[in-house]
C-alpha cells in the first residue's frame, strides 16, 4: 500500500508531505522498494537541529528525574548552558529498565552516553537471568536508532486515499479525545505482559471499550490450554525451575532458545547443572533428553536426542506416561493400557521412551519434563499429570496461576460483524501481517475509524486511516511483571522521545480523558503496591519482588481418559507436515528491520539475511529423486567419497548457497513459498518454516528478506500443519550462509567427552589434537604454574629465539594479564554473544551481497558443527550432535598475524593483549591470512560511511544516515575501510575500569595521607583491579556465564583457576601460538542404557578415527577413548 | 671447444681415432649465414631507424588500450575500496598476489640470462639476452603494481619503507612482506642498471648513426659520453662482470624471499622449506616461457634468424624442460612430505590441492608445467617453432595457476572448517590483470621502437670475425 501510496506521491509532486515522512517522496525512497538487497539500519535524514534543540529543552526539565538530560549529535559540539546533573562527559551513566514484551519483562541496565542509551545489559538484580540478556534485548536499543522509525503521525489524506499528511501530536490527541466520544471504541492490542497497561485497560473495560488482544506466536497459549483441560479458568503458566533439576526431558520445546518463553533462566539454571570443574560435578551433572522435530539449540546441548515429528508427541507423550505411571505405579492397569493404546504408533521408539522414562523416574522429584508451547492441550495435560507423578510439582517446576487470557481477534471479528466497532486502534503490532487468515479487508470496511498505533508503518498501517508513531521502550514510562511473576520492573526512559511519537499508555491515558502524565501514573501504581519501597528505588534497582499464587492441586489420572479423538497419523514422506516457528532474526517479525538481527546468523542453520524451509536429509534424498534438477544436495566430490571430508549439506556454487525455490500448500488459497534448505538433524517428515521475515510493508533492511509463511498459519493460529505438499517452482535462491562446511572433519578443535570418560580421566582433552603426540611445546616448563607459561616464552623444540614476554624484566611490565576461558560445555549457542559485541563494538552490518562474498564483520562467531555416527562416505547424516564455538580473537602470546604485518600495526601489549593500530594499518591482509582462527576482519569498503547498496559506487554512492551514528559507542573507534579490525578484548572496558581503580586508589590515598593521590607512589596493589570487574560484552550478556575473562598472573582469579583446569585446552595448541583465550573441552553425560548410547561423543569419536586410522578395525569405536588417554 | 679436443686427438693419434671413429661434432655458429659486422650493425640498428611499421602503431594503440583497463580498475580500486575485487575471508589474498608472483617469476629469466649465463660463459646468451633484460624490468613493473594496490589504504604504502619519523615507528623487520620490498626493489635497481648498461656501446651506435636532432640528443644523453675507447672498454668489461657478479645471487633471492610470503606463513600447504628452490626453479621456468613466447614472433617479424638461431631456442627449450622437470619434481616431494610429515592439517592441503574446490586448477597446472614441457625430450618438437611457442604460452598459463593454486586452495581451507570458503575474481580483479598484459606491451613496444634490441657489440664478439685466431690457436 505504502509502495503505492509513493508512487503515486512522485506524479503528482510532493504536495502534501512536510518534513518528516517526506521519506515516502524521496527517490531513495523508491529505490529501496526496488532495490535486491537490503542495506544497514543506517539512514534517515538526520536529526534536525531545530529539533534537536527543542529535545534538548525538554531533556534538561525532565533531568531531575533520572534522566540523563540531553543528548549530544555527532557533527557539532554544542556546550551545555547548564550542566546536568550527575554527568560527566566522557563517562557513561547506567539506568534500570526493562523490555517490555508479551513473554515477561526483561530487567535492563542501559549504559547512556551524553543522553544516548548506547549498551544494554541485563539487570543482575534480577536473579533467575543474573546479568544475561536475550539477543532481542541487545539488539533493541538499535531500533531507538532506526531511521525508518515512525517519525510522526500520519493522517490518510482526505483529497487522495493514498497520500498521507504528517498531522500534530496535538491533533492526534484532539481526534482520540473526538473518537473516543463518539464511542463503539474497540482496541486490538499485542500482548503485553505491563502491569500499568493492565490497568488502563481495565477502565477502558469498564467505559465500554471492546478490548482485545492478538498475538502470531502466542507464549501464553499452553497455559490456557492446560487451565482449560484441567478445569480452572485461569491460566496455568510453567516455570520450570531447572536449577534443581537432574534429569530434563523436553518434547519439542526450545526452552533455551528463541521459541519459548523464560529461556535466560532457564539456560542459566541448566547450565550450571552442567558445569563440571572436577570428577565430582561430573558425577551430578544433569542429563538433557530432547525430542523435537526441528534442530533447536535444546537439541543441541541435549545428551539424548530422538527426532519426531511433531504431530507425533500426542502418541509420544501417551506412551511416555504409560512408562512413567507404570513405573511410579499410579495409574490403574486399564488408563495405562489406555495410554499404550494411545501410544501404540510409536512402538518403534519403545525402548528410547521406557529408558528414558526409567532414567526420569531413577531420578524422580528432580526430574522435569517441559512441553513445546505449540503442542496440543492434551500433551500439556499429560506432562502434568507426569510431573505430578514424579512428584516434581513445587520442586523443579511450578505450575503459576495467571489471570484470565483477554478476549481474543476472533471475538473482535464477531463485535465488528454485529456492528459494534466504529473505531478499532490496533495497539502496537501488526496483526494485519500476521493474522493473515483473517479477511481484513472485509472487516475494515465495517469500521469508520482505523488507526495504527506502531513504531513503523506497517502492513497494519496499509488498512488504516490514521497512524501514530510509538515511542521505543527507551522513551517511555511503564512498568510489567517477568514472566515468572516474581518480579515486577519498571521501564524508564532513557531520554525524551527523539521524534512526535506517543506511547501506548500516552495513548490510553488520552481514551480514558486522563491528564495525568505517564511517569506520574507508573509512579502512582509502584506507591498504591508498595509502602515501604520508595519509587526512587523502585527505579534505582529495576526490580520489586512480588510473590505469585502456583498451583499445585493433583488431577486425577481418569481426567486423561477424556482425549478420545484419532492420534494422527504420522506424517509420511509424501504427506508432510509444516512446524511453524519463530524466525530467529525477526521472531514474529517485529525485529525485520533490525540490522543486526538480520545479519546475526541462526545458531543452527547460520543462514543471514533469510529464512529457509528446512528439511531433513532423507526428505531432500527423495525430492531429489523425484525432481534431479533441484540441485538440492550437491555432487559427491572425490574427497567426499573416499571420506576425506564431508559432503556438504548444500549446494555451493562458488561458495554462494544455491537454493531450490518451492511451493508448500495445504489447500489453493494457503501456499507458501520459500527456498529449501537440508538440515542434519530434523525428523524425517517435518518441514520447518519460520515466520516473521518476508515482509512487505518494512523498512530499508527488512525489505526483500526471506519468505513469508503466515499464509499457512489457520484461524486457530495451530503452528503445526499436517497433509502438505510440496512442488519445486523451477527457481533458485541464493542464500548467504556464513558457514559453509558443517563438520570438524575429525580435528581437535571442539574437544568433547562423555562424562564418565571425564570423571576416569580429567585432562581427556589434553590427550586429543596434534599436540598431544608432538615434542612437549614447553619442554622441561610443561607442568609449570599459569602465571610463568602466560609471562614467558618457551624455547622448546625451536631454533629461532622467540622475543622476549617476560614482562617483569620490561621497560613497561604489564600489571595484568589478560586471558579468557570459554567453557564449551556452557555455551548452548544462542547467540546473544554476536549482537552483544556488535553493540558495544560499533560493528557495522555488510548487508547480504557482502555476506555472501564472506566478508561479514562480527568479531566473534559461534561456529557450529554437526558429527555423527560413522557415515558411509558421501551421505549425509541424519542424526546429529552439536557442537558450538565462540571464536574471535585469541590473543595469542605468539601471535602470527603480529610477525607478519610489514607496518607493526598489530603488536603485542605489555599485558598480553594483542593490539590493533588501525591508524597505522594499510590493509595487507597478511595477518588475517595468517591468522590459524581466521577471526580478523577487513573492512572491504566503507561500511560505517556508505550504505550498504551504495558500496560498490565508491565516492559516488549516496552515505548512510546519521541518526544510527548516535548508538554508537563513543569510547570505540569507528573504523574506516582499507584497515583490519578484530576482538580487542573488550579494551575499552579494561581501560575504563584501570581509570577506576586508579583513581579511587588515588581518593583513598587523600583520605589517608592528607596528600594528593597524584603526589603519592600507588602500590601495584593499589591499583591492580580486582578480579571480576571488567566483563566483556560477550561475557556479560552471556546467560550461562561460559565466558570467563580476567588477570591470567592472578592465581586466584577465576579465569586462571579455569585455565588450571584439565579440562582446559587450545585450540590448534601444537601451532604455537599461545592463545590467551582457551576453551574448556565439552563434556556429555548419555545414558548407558539409551538405545542411542555411545561410549565417546560422535566428534571425539571421529577425532580418534582420523588421528589413529590403524589403531582399529571397523565397528571398534568404544576403544578410542582409551586409546586417547595412552598418548 | 669439444671439436677442438677431436682435432687434437686427431693429430695425437690418427690410428686410434680411426678405430674409434667418432661422430663429426658440428659446431653451429652462433650467427648463422656467414654475417659480417656490418650485416649486424645494420640489421639491429634498421629496427630502430626504419619508419615506424604501421604494424607497430596497430600493436601500440591495442597495447594502450588494454592497459586502460588496469588503469580504469585501479582508479575505481582505489576510490571505492578493495572490496570491488575477489578478496574476502578466509581468502584475503586472492588474484593480487598470484599476479605479482606471477609477473616477478617472468622477471627472472632475464638477469639469469644476463648474469648467471655470462659468468658461465655461454656465448648464446648474448642475441637473446638484451630483450630478456628489458622483459625483466617492463615484469617487475607490472609485478610492483599488484602488492602496491592491493594494500588497503595505498595512499598510506609508503609507511613499508623505512623511512625516519617523528613518531619513530618502522616498518617490521620480521615480515616477509617488508622483505619483498627490498628485495624487488634491489633486483628492479640492479636489473635496471644492468641492462642500461650492457645498452650504453650500442646507444653510442645508434648515437653516431643517428641523422635527426632529436635521436643525436636522445642518444647522446644516454649514450653518456660513450667513445669506444680501450680504457671505456676496460671500464664496461669490468663493471658488467661484477654487475653480473652482483645479480646472479638476486636471481635466486628475490624469488626466494617472494616464496617466503608463503613458506613464513603458518598455513598448511604454505609453511614448507620446500618454497625457496621450488619457486626459483619455477620463476625461471615461467621467466624462459616468457622469453620464447616474445623472442619467437620477433624473430619472425624482424627476420632474425641468422641471430637468433635453432640453436638458441634448443637451448631455451632445454633450460624449460629442466626447470620444468624440477617444478614437476617439487610438485611430487610436497605430497611425499606432506604424507610423510604426518600432519593431518598438511596432508590435507595437498589432498585437498589435487581433488578439493580448485582441483581443475591444480590439474591445469600439472598439464602445463609438468606434462607440456617434457615434450622438449623429442627434437622434432624443439625444432617445430610454432609448436614451441604454444608450448611456451602453455608454459606462462601453467605458472600463472601455479600461483593460484598455492595461494587460494591453502586459503580457502585451511584450519578450521567452519571458516572454509570459495574465492573467485570479479571482473575487475579479471580486468585489472588482463590490462598488465596491456601495460608490458605497451613498454616492450616503446622498447623495440627506440633502443637496441640485440647488444650489437656483444653478438659481435661471438662471431668468427671477432675472433684474430680464427677459431683456431
Amino acid at each position: 500500500m505504502i509502495k503505492q501510496v509513493t508512487e503515486e506521491t512522485l506524479e503528482n509532486g510532493k504536495r502534501y508531505w512536510k518534513s518528516l515522512d517526506d521519506l515516502a517522496c524521496k527517490p531513495s525512497f523508491k529505490n529501496w522498494v526496488e532495490r535486491e538487497f537490503p542495506e544497514g539500519a543506517s539512514m534517515l535524514e538526520g536529526v534536525q537541529r531545530r529539533g534537536f534543540m527543542k529535545l534538548m529543552a525538554a531533556s534538561f526539565g525532565l533531568a531531575g528525574l533520572g534522566m540523563t538530560g540531553c543528548r549530544r549529535p555527532e557533527h557539532t559540539i554544542l556546550p551545555y548552558g547548564k550542566s546536568p546533573e550527575e554527568l560527566i562527559p566522557g563517562v557513561p551513566n547506567y539506568y534500570a529498565t526493562s523490555m517490555p514484551s508479551a513473554q515477561g519483562h526483561t530487567p535492563l541496565i542501559v549504559e547512556s552516553h551524553e543522553g544516548r542509551p548506547t549498551k544494554i545489559e541485563g539487570n543482575p538484580s534480577y536473579i533467575p537471568n543474573g546479568g544475561g540478556t536475550s539477543i532481542y534485548a541487545q539488539a533493541s536499543v538499535l531500533d531507538l536508532y532506526d531511521p525508518d522509525r515512525s517519525k510522526s503521525s500520519l493522517k490518510r489524506s482526505n483529497e487522495n486515499e493514498d497520500s498521507w499528511d504528517v498531522i500534530s501530536s496535538d491533533q492526534v490527541k484532539e481526534d482520540l479525545v473526538n473518537l473516543m466520544k463518539e464511542g463503539k471504541v474497540a482496541i486490538l492490542a499485542e500482548k503485553s505482559s505491563s502491569t500499568a497497561r493492565k490497568a488502563l485497560s481495565e477502565l477502558l473495560i469498564e467505559k465500554g471499550v471492546i478490548w482485545t488482544e492478538h498475538e502470531a506466536i502466542d507464549l501464553t497459549s499452553p497455559e490456557y490450554k492446560l487451565g482449560n483441560a484441567i478445569g480452572t479458568d485461569s491460566g496455568l503458566r510453567l516455570i520450570p525451575n531447572l536449577g534443581k533439576a537432574s534429569r530434563v526431558l523436553s518434547l519439542d520445546c526450545d526452552f533455551l532458545g528463541n521459541r519459548e518463553p523464560f529461556s535466560l533462566a532457564n539456560t542459566r539454571a541448566l547450565m550450571k547443572g552442567r558445569k563440571v570443574l572436577s570428577a565430582k560435578d561430573a558425577k551430578k551433572m544433569n542429563r538433557l533428553y530432547s525430542v523435537e522435530s526441528d534442530l533447536t539449540i535444546t537439541g543441541g546441548v541435549a545428551d539424548h536426542r530422538l527426532r519426531l515429528e511433531s504431530s507425533q508427541f500426542i502418541a509420544f507423550t501417551n506412551l511416555l506416561a504409560a512408562e512413567i505411571f507404570t513405573i511410579r505405579k499410579s495409574g490403574s492397569k486399564a488408563e495405562i493400557t489406555r495410554l499404550q493404546e494411545r501410544g501404540n504408533v510409536l512402538k518403534t521408539h519403545a525402548k528410547w521412551i521406557r529408558e528414558c522414562a526409567v532414567d526420569l523416574c531413577s531420578k524422580h522429584k528432580s526430574s522435569v519434563i517441559l512441553p513445546g508451547g505449540h503442542l496440543p492441550a492434551e500433551v500439556h495435560l499429560l506432562c502434568y499429570a507426569i510431573n505430578q507423578a514424579l512428584g516434581c510439582i513445587g520442586r523443579t517446576v511450578q505450575y503459576q496461576v495467571t489471570d484470565k487470557p483477554a478476549s481474543n481477534l476472533l471475538s473482535l471479528q464477531e463485535a465488528i460483524g454485529k456492528d459494534n466497532v466504529k473505531t478499532l486502534i490496533f495497539l502496537g503490532g501488526n496483526p494485519v501481517h500476521n493474522a493473515s487468515s483473517l479477511d481484513w479487508g472485509n472487516l475494515s470496511d465495517k469500521i469508520s475509524n482505523k488507526i495504527h498505533l506502531g513504531d513503523s508503518v506497517n502492513e497494519t498501517t496499509s488498512i488504516c486511516d490514521y497512524h501514530i508513531g510509538q515511542s521505543h521502550y527507551l522513551e517511555s514510562w511503564d512498568e510489567g511483571e517477568t514472566w515468572d511473576g516474581t518480579g515486577i520492573v519498571p521501564v524508564q526512559p532513557l531520554l525524551a522521545p527523539l521524534f512526535e511519537t506517543m506511547a501506548d499508555l500516552e495513548l490510553l491515558q488520552l481514551l480514558l480523558g486522563s491528564s495525568q502524565n505517564t511517569h506520574d501514573f507508573v509512579k502512582s501504581l509502584q506507591e498504591k503496591r508498595s509502602s515501604t519501597d520508595s519509587y526512587e528505588d523502585f527505579l534505582r534497582l529495576g526490580v520489586e519482588k512480588q510473590m505469585p499464587t502456583y498451583y499445585s492441586k493433583e488431577i486425577p489420572l481418569s481426567e486423561l481418559s477424556k482425549y478420545k479423538e484419532q492420534i494422527p497419523k504420522p506424517p509420511t514422506l509424501d504427506s508432510l507436515e509444516v512446524l511453524l516457528i519463530p524466525d530467529f532474526h525477526a521472531w514474529d517479525g517485529r525485529y525485520a528491520n533490525n540490522g543486526w538481527m538480520q545479519e546475526c546468523p541462526d545458531p543452527i542453520s547460520k543462514l543471514t539475511w533469510d529464512n529457509a524451509l528446512l528439511i531433513s536429509p532423507a526428505l531432500a534424498k527423495t525430492l531429489e529423486e523425484k525432481y534431479p534438477s533441484l540441485g538440492l544436495i550437491p555432487e559427491p566430490t572425490m574427497l567426499n567419497k573416499n571420506g576425506e571430508i564431508a559432503p556438504d549439506a548444500a549446494n555451493f556454487d562458488h561458495g554462494k548457497q544455491k537454493a531450490p525455490i518451492v511451493t508448500l500448500s495445504i489447500s489453493e488459497n494457503q501456499t507458501i513459498e520459500g527456498p529449501l534448505y537440508v538440515q542434519p538433524g530434523l525428523a524425517d517428515c517435518s518441514i520447518i518454516a519460520t515466520l516473521g521475515l518476508g515482509r512487505t510493508e518494512v523498512g530499508r533492511v527488512g525489505n526483500g528478506t526471506g519468505y513469508n509463511a503466515y499464509p499457512l498459519l489457520g484461524n486457530n493460529f495451530d503452528r503445526i500443519v499436517s497433509n502438505v505438499s510440496i512442488e519445486p517452482t523451477g527457481e533458485f535462491e541464493t542464500l548467504a550462509n556464513v558457514q559453509e562446511h558443517w563438520s570438524m572433519e575429525g580435528r581437535a578443535i571442539v574437544r568433547e567427552g562423555n562424562a564418565e570418560e571425564y570423571i576416569s580421566d580429567e585432562a581427556f582433552a589434553s590427550h586429543m589434537g596434534a599436540e598431544s603426540h608432538s615434542p612437549k611445546i614447553w619442554g622441561k616448563d610443561q607442568e609449570a604454574d599459569l602465571k610463568f607459561k602466560a609471562q614467558t616464552t618457551p624455547r622448546g623444540n625451536s631454533s629461532y629465539e622467540h622475543p622476549d614476554h617476560n614482562y617483569e624484566k620490561s621497560e613497561t611490565p604489564g600489571l595484568h594479564q589478560w586471558g579468557m576461558a570459554i567453557d564449551l560445555n556452557q555455551c548452548t549457542g544462542c547467540s546473544a554473544c554476536v549482537v552483544a559485541c556488535q553493540s558495544e563494538n560499533n560493528i557495522p552490518i555488510v548487508g547480504k551481497d557482502q555476506v555472501l562474498r564472506g566478508r561479514e564483520m562480527h568479531w566473534i562467531r559461534l561456529d557450529r558443527y554437526f558429527s555423527s555416527t560413522a557415515r558411509d562416505g558421501a551421505e549425509l547424516p541424519s542424526d546429529v550432535q552439536v557442537s558450538f564455538q565462540g571464536v574471535a580473537c585469541m590473543h595469542c602470546e605468539t601471535a602470527p598475524c603480529e610477525t607478519v604485518c610489514p607496518v607493526n600495526a598489530t603488536v603485542h601489549d605489555e599485558e598480553g593483549l594483542n593490539a590493533m593500530a588501525y591508524n597505522r594499518c594499510v590493509g595487507t591482509r597478511y595477518c588475517a591470512n595468517n591468522c590459524p582462527y581466521k577471526v580478523r576482519r577487513f573492512n572491504f569498503f566503507d561500511w560505517n560511511k556508505r550504505q550498504t547498496d551504495e558500496l560498490y559506487k565508491g565516492p559516488l554512492g549516496k552515505k548512510n544516515d546519521p541518526l544510527p551514528d548516535m548508538g554508537k559507542n563513543p569510547d570505540v573507534t569507528v573504523r574506516m575501510r582499507g584497515v583490519m579490525e578484530k576482538c580487542t578484548y573488550c579494551v575499552q572496558r579494561i581501560q575504563e575500569s584501570k581509570i577506576q581503580v586508579k583513581v579511587k586508589a588515588q581518593r583513598n590515598a587523600l583520605l589517608s595521607t592528607g596528600k594528593d593521590g597524584a603526589d603519592i607512589e600507588l602500590s601495584n596493589e593499589d591499583i591492580k583491579v580486582p578480579d571480576g570487574t571488567i566483563k566483556t560484552a560477550c561475557q556479560q550478556v552471556c546467560p550461562s556465564d561460559s565466558i570467563s575473562f580476567g588477570d591470567l598472573s592472578d592465581p586466584e582469579s577465576e579465569v586462571s583457576k579455569l585455565k588450571n583446569n584439565p579440562r582446559d585446552y587450545s585450540v590448534l595448541g601444537y601451532l604455537n601460538t599461545r592463545p590467551r583465550t582457551t576453551f574448556l573441552a565439552k563434556v556429555r553425560n548419555p545414558n548407558h542404557s539409551m538405545p542411542d548410547f555411545a561410549s565417546s561423543p560422535h566428534a571425539a569419536r571421529e577425532y580418534h578415527d582420523k588421528a589413529h586410522p590403524t589403531h582399529h578395525e571397523e565397528g571398534d569405536h568404544d576403544n578410542h577413548a582409551k586409546e586417547g588417554e595412552k598418548h | 671447444m669439444s671439436s677442438k679436443v677431436t682435432d687434437q686427438a686427431d693429430v695425437i693419434s690418427p690410428e686410434l681415432m680411426k678405430k674409434v671413429n667418432p661422430a663429426k661434432w658440428e659446431e653451429v655458429p652462433l650467427v648463422l649465414n656467414k654475417r659480417n659486422f656490418h650485416w649486424v650493425t645494420e640489421k639491429i640498428c634498421g629496427i630502430v631507424e626504419q619508419k615506424t611499421p604501421t604494424w607497430w602503431w596497430w600493436c601500440f594503440i591495442t597495447a594502450m588500450g588494454i592497459a586502460s583497463f588496469t588503469g580504469l580498475g585501479l582508479v575505481y580500486l582505489v576510490s571505492t575500496g578493495v572490496g570491488v575485487w575477489g578478496n574476502s575471508n578466509p581468502v584475503n589474498w586472492g588474484w593480487a598476489i598470484v599476479n605479482f608472483v606471477f609477473w616477478i617469476g617472468i622477471g627472472h629469466a632475464g638477469t639469469l640470462i644476463s648474469a648467471i649465463l655470462c659468468l658461465l660463459k655461454q656465448k648464446w646468451r648474448t642475441s637473446i639476452n638484451r630483450a630478456s633484460e628489458a622483459m625483466t624490468v617492463f615484469a617487475v613493473m607490472c609485478a610492483g603494481i599488484f602488492p602496491l594496490f592491493h594494500v588497503g589504504r595505498v595512499w598510506f604504502a609508503w609507511w613499508l619503507f623505512p623511512l625516519p619519523n617523528a613518531n619513530a615507528i618502522w616498518p617490521q623487520f620480521r615480515s616477509p612482506l617488508e622483505w619483498d620490498v627490498f628485495a624487488v626493489s634491489t633486483y628492479f635497481t640492479v636489473s635496471i642498471l644492468f641492462w642500461y648498461m650492457g645498452m650504453i656501446p650500442d646507444l653510442a651506435v645508434l648515437r653516431d648513426r643517428a641523422k635527426e636532432t632529436w635521436r643525436k640528443y636522445f642518444y647522446g644523453v644516454l649514450a653518456m659520453g660513450w667513445r669506444n675507447a680501450n680504457n671505456h672498454w676496460r671500464n664496461f668489461e669490468m663493471a658488467y662482470l661484477l654487475l653480473a657478479g652482483l645479480s646472479t645471487p638476486l636471481v635466486l633471492s628475490v624469488h626466494t624471499i617472494v616464496s617466503f610470503d608463503f613458506a613464513v606463513a603458518n598455513l598448511p600447504g604454505w609453511h614448507t622449506t620446500i618454497f625457496p628452490p621450488y619457486f626459483v626453479a619455477g620463476a625461471i621456468f615461467s621467466g624462459f616461457g616468457m622469453v620464447l613466447t616474445l623472442l619467437l614472433p620477433l624473430r619472425a617479424i624482424f627476420r632474425l634468424h641468422d641471430l637468433i638461431t635453432e640453436k638458441h631456442i634448443d637451448n631455451m627449450c632445454k633450460i624449460i624442460l629442466a626447470t620444468g622437470s624440477m617444478v614437476g619434481y617439487a610438485y611430487s616431494m610436497e605430497f611425499f612430505i606432506a604424507w610423510y610429515g604426518a600432519n593431518s592439517y598438511e596432508g590435507f592441503a595437498f589432498i585437498n590441492r589435487a581433488f578439493g574446490n580448485y582441483w581443475w586448477a591444480y590439474w591445469i597446472m600439472v598439464s602445463c608445467n609438468v606434462i607440456c614441457p617434457q615434450l622438449f625430450w623429442f627434437k622434432s618438437i624443439k625444432n617445430n617453432i610454432p609448436l614451441v611457442w604454444i608450448i611456451s604460452i602453455f608454459v606462462n598459463v601453467g605458472m600463472w595457476f601455479e600461483r593460484f593454486v598455492i595461494a587460494n586452495t591453502t586459503l580457502s581451507r585451511d584450519f578450521l572448517p567452519s571458516s572454509w570458503g570459495y574465492y573467485s575474481p570479479t571482473v575487475v580483479d579479471i580486468f585489472t590483470f588482463f590490462g598488465t598484459f596491456g601495460f608490458f606491451s605497451i613498454l616492450f613496444l616503446l622498447f623495440l621502437r627506440f633502443l637496441p634490441l640485440m647488444p650489437m657489440a656483444e653478438v659481435k664478439s661471438v662471431m668468427p670475425a671477432a675472433d684474430p685466431h680464427g677459431g683456431k690457436h
